[in-house]
């Protein structure tokens, strides 16, 4: 539970190539990885957290995500209910700050994963989803460009399984 | 550049099933209808490359629900989807069962009984099942003449436990006799549909349900012609008997 203080508090993050950012608690906090660090330092405000695996332009570009999802509520925990909803869409905000090149999807996908923003990670992933959604597989790779490594056996046998749906 | 293939497993594995589990929301998927596209998406995700195969065999929930439909399939489709079918409760590991196989412009039920008896033989893990049958209108000509089992397969088509405590859902529009030999209550079944060619029909199917099913929820029962009429010889006597046994249970 956030208190009057740490709302006003600041908190020093440095990226991996050693840039500093001073940002709101309330923003910092949507990591739950930082979150808990900061409560590992207790009030010590001085103290920079140190986040070796995000570089400054993709730190940026997360925390901007934080910034606008600074007062949505804490995400319930994930259900085990297999009615659980799961869908693609994805909000117009959301939509619009993730409309990057492929490298920079991937690494805010990676970041949010490290920093354990879940709500961040879904969009990154739920975007990728979207990309593959209804390919072929010749686009899927082409897409993302990757070699098609199978060999010719593995090639008939992975026919073979998916012959019923052939031209479906 | 950081690749997708540079994405830890387990994020590719959540692109993949947020990829094809768009419409499969569940329980509305029985509800709503279905495109049936899952299946194929899954499909040519594990076609494209050693490692999305391998991710997408990991995860035994994506191979846990099933969604097959064929239109007026022959014998040899549904010999491919069978051996389908038959793989993925394999890689699904011990995770219960979603399937939703749809066949219509059968020539012959028979045709069939291989992957309803693929279905079955994994009816322990049944949690919601929908099973859609419909034969070739008559009107229309028939497919070439393809060879039928003439083995007595219908004593292999018998539900036993039909996934027992975790059945949910069930949807069928066969016959009575699947669950001839059912003895099992079946505590968790809260949506039960059913489709029979005439009312008696219906009541009939009901009286062999509604023993095994104390917590029912949502009875839909639906008289269409266009189905498999198999052993559809119930007299008026039986007929009469059954009405007086759902009497029993409403």
């Amino acid at each position: 539970m956030s208190t009057t203080e740490d709302k006003t508090r600041k908190v020093k993050l440095v990226t991996s190539d050693n840039e500093e950012f001073e940002v709101d608690w309330e923003v910092a906090t949507r990591s739950v990885l930082i979150k808990h660090m900061l409560e590992d330092i207790g009030e010590s405000e001085e103290q920079a957290i140190p986040l070796p695996n995000v570089t400054a332009n993709v730190l940026k570009k997360v925390l901007e995500w934080c910034e606008h999802h600074r007062k949505d509520p804490e995400p319930a925990p994930e259900s085990s209910d297999d009615n659980r909803k799961r869908t693609l869409e994805i909000g117009d905000w959301d939509a619009k700050f993730i409309q990057v090149d492929q490298e920079m999807l991937f690494e805010i996908i990676l970041a949010a994963n490290y920093l354990d923003i879940k709500a961040l990670l879904d969009v990154g992933c739920k975007t990728v989803a979207n990309m593959i959604k209804g390919k072929q597989p010749e686009e899927i790779r082409k897409m993302f460009n990757i070699v098609n490594d199978f060999t010719p056996e593995e090639e008939a046998q992975i026919k073979k399984e998916n012959e019923w749906a052939e031209d479906r | 550049m950081t690749p997708i293939n540079d994405l830890p497993n387990e994020i590719l594995c959540d692109i993949f099933s947020s990829a094809i589990q768009n419409s499969r929301v569940l329980p509305e998927i029985f509800k709503t209808g279905n495109n049936f596209h899952d299946c194929v998406a899954l499909i040519d995700i594990s076609r494209v490359c050693h490692l999305w195969r391998e991710v997408a065999l990991t995860d035994a929930s994506i191979w846990s629900s099933i969604y097959i439909l064929l239109d007026n399939p022959d014998a040899e489709t549904l010999h491919q989807a069978t051996y389908f079918i038959s793989i993925c409760f394999a890689r699904s590991k011990d995770l219960p069962l979603i399937c939703a196989i749809s066949i219509s412009d059968l020539d012959d039920l028979r045709f069939a009984y291989p992957l309803v008896q693929t279905l079955i033989s994994h009816e322990a893990r049944w949690s919601r099942i929908s099973i859609n049958i419909t034969p070739r209108p008559c009107s229309l000509p028939k497919s070439p003449a393809i060879s039928i089992p003439k083995n007595d397969e219908e004593n292999d088509l018998q539900l036993k436990d039909a996934g027992a405590g975790l059945l949910k859902e069930f949807h069928f529009n066969l016959g009575a006799w699947l669950t001839y030999s059912l003895h099992s209550l079946l505590p968790a079944l809260s949506t039960l549909h059913l489709t029979c060619c005439m009312p008696r029909g219906c009541m009939y199917t009901l009286m062999k349900w509604l023993p095994f099913t104390p917590n029912l929820q949502e009875l839909v029962l639906k008289v269409d012609n266009n189905r498999f009429i198999a052993f559809a010889d119930q007299n008026d006597q039986a007929c009469k008997a059954t009405m007086s046994e759902i009497l029993r249970y409403t």
